[in-house]
């Protein structure tokens, strides 16, 4: 899962550097540290609580794309919710094309950009609008009952000659704490 | 430097990974995202057609009382769609009946499909199969349907006539 990661954001190139220079250090630190019972996925550490809904373009008109606006659509929006009162994290995404037909019978381009993700910050509650292509996203979390929560748009547009069924894709969202 | 010791992270995880992972494990949740387009499959004109045998002698031939579908007196309906379908025949007809209702007459119908889609299957002998679509887009097909008639050389003379209803149903996808 994590190399995957890495490579996804190898364009990068200081970044990529900077894995493989510190990386001899902390398998030490790891291993000089037992784990913890709150760094076994307790509550200190940032961490998904639940995907309140996917995300839904519900029936498409062939020949008409449709964005589903993180800011506007909430009944059709994507939702995770992250929680965690001792630590920051990361997170980031890989995001899917295209929809595909669950009967293999065609696929809906799919994309996203810039707005399609919205950060509604834990302290503050402010409204940070990113891009899940490309973009992470820092979460703080630092005191008790703490939950930030994401929301994501996107564009499906669908061919004039589109064939009719169910379309499915999945969002991947990666979180790596820092406890 | 925080995003720089996260990813650090993930590298140690793959040089120890029991212990890493307690450390600063990554962990992942799937978003599903679904769209639907809505599916149709129908007839392109409404049709009240007759399949018309005309005037048949008592002792005509199994020939004469065929319409085969690739026949000049077979009827043709467009079909246009972009979704699996099926043909749904209802009670079918088996039988022609004298106008009168004295009397009927032995028939069986004949259909086939002919779609310029090469995936698509075929309806033979007016089996209500599911038609494929095709792999991407709108297509479209004929059904072609015809008939034989039953030995007529112990049925009176009249005017004999049957209805059938031909629906398309969609097939949920």
């Amino acid at each position: 899962m994590l190399e995957g990661v890495a490579a996804m954001r190898g364009e990068a190139s200081g970044r990529c550097r900077a894995i493989l220079r510190v990386a001899a250090i902390l398998p030490l630190f790891a291993l000089l540290s037992p784990p913890s019972a709150g760094a076994q996925g307790g509550p200190d550490q940032v961490q998904f609580v639940g995907t309140g809904q996917g995300l839904s373009f519900g029936a498409l008109i062939p020949g008409e794309p449709r964005r589903i606006d993180p800011q506007v659509h909430a009944d059709a929006r994507a939702e995770l919710r992250i929680a965690g009162r001792q630590s920051d994290g990361l997170v980031w995404f890989e995001v899917p094309t295209a929809l595909i037909h669950i009967r293999g019978q065609g696929t809906i381009p799919l994309a996203f950009g810039s707005g399609d993700g919205i950060h509604l910050r834990a302290q503050g509650g402010q409204h940070v609008p990113f891009d899940p292509v490309i973009d992470q996203i820092e979460v703080r979390h630092r005191g008790n009952n703490i939950e930030t929560t994401i929301y994501l748009g996107g564009t499906a547009t669908p061919a004039a000659d589109q064939a009719g069924g169910e379309y499915e894709a999945t969002i991947t969202a990666f979180i790596a704490s820092d406890s | 430097m925080r995003k720089a010791i996260l990813l650090t992270a993930a590298a140690a995880f793959l040089a120890v990974p029991a212990v890493v992972q307690a450390q600063d494990g990554a962990t992942s949740a799937d978003v599903t995202v679904t769209a639907t387009i809505d599916g149709f499959a129908e007839f392109t004109e409404i049709y009240d057609l007759e399949l018309d045998f005309q005037t048949l002698a008592a002792d005509a031939e199994e020939g004469d009382r065929r319409i085969n579908t690739n026949d000049g007196g077979a009827l043709e309906l467009g079909v246009r769609y972009n979704n699996e379908f099926a043909f749904n025949f209802g009670s079918g007809l088996s039988t022609l009946t004298r106008t009168d209702g004295s009397e009927t007459i032995d028939f069986t119908l004949l259909c086939e499909w002919v779609s310029s889609e090469a995936t698509v299957g075929g309806v033979s002998d007016c089996d209500p199969g599911t038609i494929a679509q095709p792999q991407v887009g709108v297509g479209g097909g004929s059904l072609f349907v015809g008939g034989i008639l039953g030995d007529l050389s112990n049925v009176p003379s009249g005017t004999y006539t049957g209805e059938l209803e031909i629906n398309i149903d969609i097939v949920d996808s």
